[in-house]
């Protein structure tokens, strides 16, 4: 019984992405799916149509990455030597983003920033507010582990000022927790949609809301096709993040 | 002007903090406020009245309720669900169980469109179930998703996968030697669930219940895609935006939601690491 | 002019704890000078207050004649060696002990002949290319020593650097680190809680308690003429008694009452309530006309290889040990008489510490 659950469910999940990619390659949708033979020309649309979508995701996506390394780290950096209680509070205040809602976001940047509309950068600014978090408790984590701290006082004591420690001995020994978090802002960045729903415009259009077009107005086979190139992005970023061992995946709305 | 070395040091780190707290400040804090002015703004001065027509007007009322029962089915289904899940992943052996682990996990990285989408391929009109079951019985069933179980079922789909990772490491820290205790005194293999594991991992099953109802309720994407028939919050705060031009209301529907999952967001964290010392 | 002093130092950090309490002293220039004692006693904070990782409350330390105690620790100049070691893991060996030079802008060059020149006094050439995850602990603690050697400093701190090898290694290295010592005539000031790293590298040892030096001297003499009930504990197995200064009975000088007898004492501690303290060592077994200065009744006999330890009980019940050489003919049971070495016994006032 239990076993018979579980395999509904597990097919649940994993059948129809495969047969959408399957799908994506077939002249026609239906019982008789390859009947009329394979084709490409659906990727070929889905290319012609949107491939300025993807070119926006990823520098999207991109420039968050670029930006949450860069206000991210020195921050960690920072809170981990503080020793009073606003260290905690602080991360707590910037953490805030990840638990509203990216529609309440949005609705709250339109109001106040209008005058960045209509411009890609307005979409980076609503994905670093709320991926600066994940990459700040990334890196926090591995700063706090002890042996950090000593390298600093021996690299003091041989005459590193304050940048030389965070550049030649702090960050250096961070990397691998900066190349996790930088993985996992991408990859919430390139599948982000209710947030970018509300800032984009038909000429800085991201993947999810091309997707979104598809899905209401094209044929399935479109559809699958253009999915089946979004999965292609951002699978071999997962795999990668569970290869490197990050284990809470809390990904953001749906 | 000669600092003194905890001087230096302080400035030297707030400057480190500065800009990523000017950046939330000022792309962050100030909107909400703003949007908060803006929900509590009327003609006649603050007033609470945007807030209170999600309860008075019919039309808001019942988003709000649908909305609400939708996350609290689909949070109690997906416990179910979730707990026998996660229990298989840590429990049981079989060949290519990594890449099985990989495969229910990738939802994961959906955006809440792709969700709707794997229903429409599952269950839209030309979807396969009703496409194999017209090949078999001539007549396609479960047609369903553009219906409210469409979208229910959408919404099982991308929660199942994320509670089940979070009761993952829960399951993980039970002590089976409880249940093989009670086992040898004499229950079944359910009684020893019900009386031993569930009440061992009911902290993990409230706090994965909060997040997962925090996620329901915030959904937009997922609904935008399917949704025909019933209009839950997020959508309709959309619409009343776009289409109505109703700002106030709107607001008044962000700020609702975003204190909604930052209370479950809350009750998440604080019940899961109490569930993690007291496990 | 001392060559490092410490002038007052005290280290407060809430109205009662106190980790250095007017802690004063002078290191000679190439003096190896030990800080020694028990946990918690303040040695590791008066060396870090010395390298500039932590701040006095109050005090100066003053590198010849020159006050650097507002100092960060990177202007000081000190080359310190770390108990964990402390490399730089994201760094090779060779780029670990060329980091001081690097911060300090010397060339290329000279980079590259200083650390090769330092890798090869350590024995460590071949390690060049590794990591120190590649190391084992021996081989991390040469290359914490390059390090810190390499920049030449006038100064070396040093904590603890042997805790945390294991204990042969631990023998080795400090044979070898003596020898460094001596052959660099550097400054150093050395913190341990061992007892014999503490007699074996240091030219003079400070033995601290509670944040205060008790005694500072060399090996030698804090050996044979401990300061006080605390010095004489912590250097070594010893028998401590309290008693009562008196006039001797056999004329001049002067005695201690300890209940179980009556010892006579060298000089006048000064006080009325003394402790007297004689090492295992400095006890025979007296011979059958004399009369003995005390007598124990044996409770153990341990068998030690090149010496016999007795462990008996006093007539007022308190323990006493005393070593024998290991043709010595005692059993548990036996009562036997003992008689102290001249001039082995020292007093001191029962008021503990300086």
């Amino acid at each position: 019984m239990v076993l018979f659950v579980v395999v509904l469910v597990s097919a649940f999940l994993i059948v129809p992405v495969f047969i959408s990619i399957i799908g994506s390659f077939s002249e026609y949708w239906g019982l008789r799916i390859f009947e009329k033979g394979l084709t490409l020309k659906w990727y070929a649309y889905v290319w012609e149509n949107y491939s300025h979508t993807i070119k926006y995701s990823v520098i999207i996506a991109a420039a968050t990455v670029a930006i949450d390394i860069l206000l991210g780290v020195p921050a960690a950096y920072a809170l981990s030597k503080a020793r009073s209680r606003w260290a905690g509070a602080l991360e707590d205040v910037i953490s805030i983003p990840v638990a509203i809602p990216g529609i309440a976001i949005a609705l709250a940047l339109i109001q106040t920033h209008r005058y960045l509309s209509g411009s890609w950068l307005f979409i980076v600014v609503g994905h670093v507010v709320f991926t600066m978090p994940l990459m700040l408790r990334a890196v926090t984590a591995a700063l706090r582990t002890a042996k950090l701290a000593v390298m600093e006082e021996a690299a003091a004591s041989l005459g590193a000022g304050r940048r030389a420690r965070l550049l030649r001995v702090v960050v250096p020994n961070v990397r691998d927790a900066i190349v996790a978090g930088a993985l996992m802002v991408l990859t919430m960045s390139l599948g982000e949609f209710n947030l970018t729903f509300f800032l984009y415009t038909p000429l800085t259009m991201t993947m999810p809301v091309g997707l979104y077009e598809s899905y209401a107005s094209l044929r399935l086979e479109i559809g699958s096709a253009y999915t089946a190139l979004f999965l292609l992005l951002t699978i071999p970023l997962m795999t990668l993040i569970q290869y490197l061992g990050s284990e809470k995946i809390e990904g953001r709305g749906f | 002007m000669m600092l003194t070395r905890r001087t230096a040091d302080g400035l030297w780190v707030s400057g480190l903090l500065l800009p990523a707290v000017l950046t939330v400040v000022y792309f962050f804090l100030y909107p909400m406020f703003v949007l908060c002015l803006t929900s509590l703004h009327s003609a006649a001065g603050l007033s609470l009245v945007h807030y209170t027509d999600i309860l008075a007007k019919p039309r808001y009322r019942k988003s709000l309720f649908d909305t609400v029962f939708l996350s609290v089915t689909v949070t109690l289904v997906t416990l179910a669900i979730s707990t026998l899940l996660s229990m298989v992943l840590v429990r049981w052996e079989f060949p290519f169980k990594r890449l099985y682990q990989a495969l229910i996990t990738f939802p994961l990285s959906f955006p809440g469109v792709v969700v709707g989408f794997m229903i429409i391929i599952l269950f839209g009109k030309t979807g396969v179930i009703p496409n194999v079951s017209t090949r078999v019985t001539g007549k396609p069933i479960l047609q369903i998703a553009y219906t409210n179980w469409g979208l229910f079922l959408a919404y099982l789909y991308f929660s199942i996968p994320k509670v089940t990772m979070t009761m993952v490491g829960s399951v993980h820290k039970l002590d089976f030697r409880l249940e093989e205790a009670a086992r040898s005194l004499g229950a079944t293999p359910g009684v020893a669930f019900r009386r031993v594991v569930l009440p061992a991992l009911s902290p993990a099953l409230v706090s994965a219940g909060a997040l997962c109802f925090a996620t329901s309720m915030s959904a937009f994407g997922t609904a935008f895609t399917l949704a025909q028939n019933i209009s839950v919050l997020p959508v309709l705060m959309y619409t009343e935006y776009t289409l109505s031009f109703q700002i106030e209301a709107a607001s008044a529907m962000a700020i609702t939601l975003g204190a909604i999952t930052l209370l479950f967001n809350y009750a998440y964290r604080t019940i899961g690491e109490r569930g993690q010392a007291g496990a | 002019m001392a060559h490092l002093a410490m002038n007052r130092l005290t280290k407060q950090y809430t109205k009662s704890v106190y980790a250095v309490r007017e802690l004063s002293l002078e290191v000679q220039k190439g003096e190896t000078m030990v800080l020694v004692g028990p946990s918690g006693c303040g040695k590791t904070t008066t060396l870090r207050i010395t390298a500039g990782l932590e701040v006095p409350t109050s005090g100066r330390v003053l590198f010849g004649d020159k006050d650097v105690t507002s100092l960060p620790p990177e202007r000081r100049g000190v080359g310190m060696v770390f108990q964990n070691y402390a490399l730089f893991a994201n760094m090779t060996v060779a780029q670990n002990i060329a980091f001081g030079l690097e911060m300090r802008g010397a060339s290329r060059d000279r980079i590259q002949r200083q650390v090769t020149s330092m890798m090869n006094m350590m024995g460590i050439a071949e390690l060049a290319a590794r990591k120190p995850a590649q190391l084992s602990g021996g081989q991390q603690q040469r290359v914490a020593f390059a390090r810190a050697l390499a920049i030449e400093p006038e100064y070396l701190l040093l904590d603890e650097p042997l805790t945390a090898l294991d204990a042969k290694l631990r023998d080795n290295l400090r044979v070898e680190l003596a020898r460094l010592l001596k052959e660099l005539n550097i400054t150093a000031l050395y913190v341990t809680h061992d007892l014999t790293e503490a007699m074996a590298l240091g030219d003079r040892i400070a033995v601290m308690n509670d944040g205060r030096i008790q005694q500072c001297d060399t090996p030698r003499q804090i050996y044979h003429n401990p300061a006080n009930a605390f010095v004489a504990g912590f250097i070594g197995r010893t028998n401590c008694y309290r008693g009562q200064l008196k006039p001797s009975h056999e004329g001049n000088g002067l005695a201690v009452d300890l209940g179980f007898a009556i010892l006579p004492v060298p000089d006048d501690p000064g006080a009325r309530e003394v402790v007297v303290i004689f090492r295992p060592e400095d006890l025979r077994i007296a011979a059958p006309q004399e009369k003995p200065h005390l007598v124990a009744r044996i409770t153990d006999v341990l068998f030690l290889g090149a010496r016999i330890r007795g462990i008996g009980r006093l007539a007022n019940e308190e323990e006493i040990i005393i070593d024998l050489e290991n043709t010595a003919n005692v059993r548990p049971g036996d009562n036997v008489g003992f008689c102290l070495y001249p001039g082995k016994i020292v007093v001191r006032s029962a008021d503990g510490e300086t």
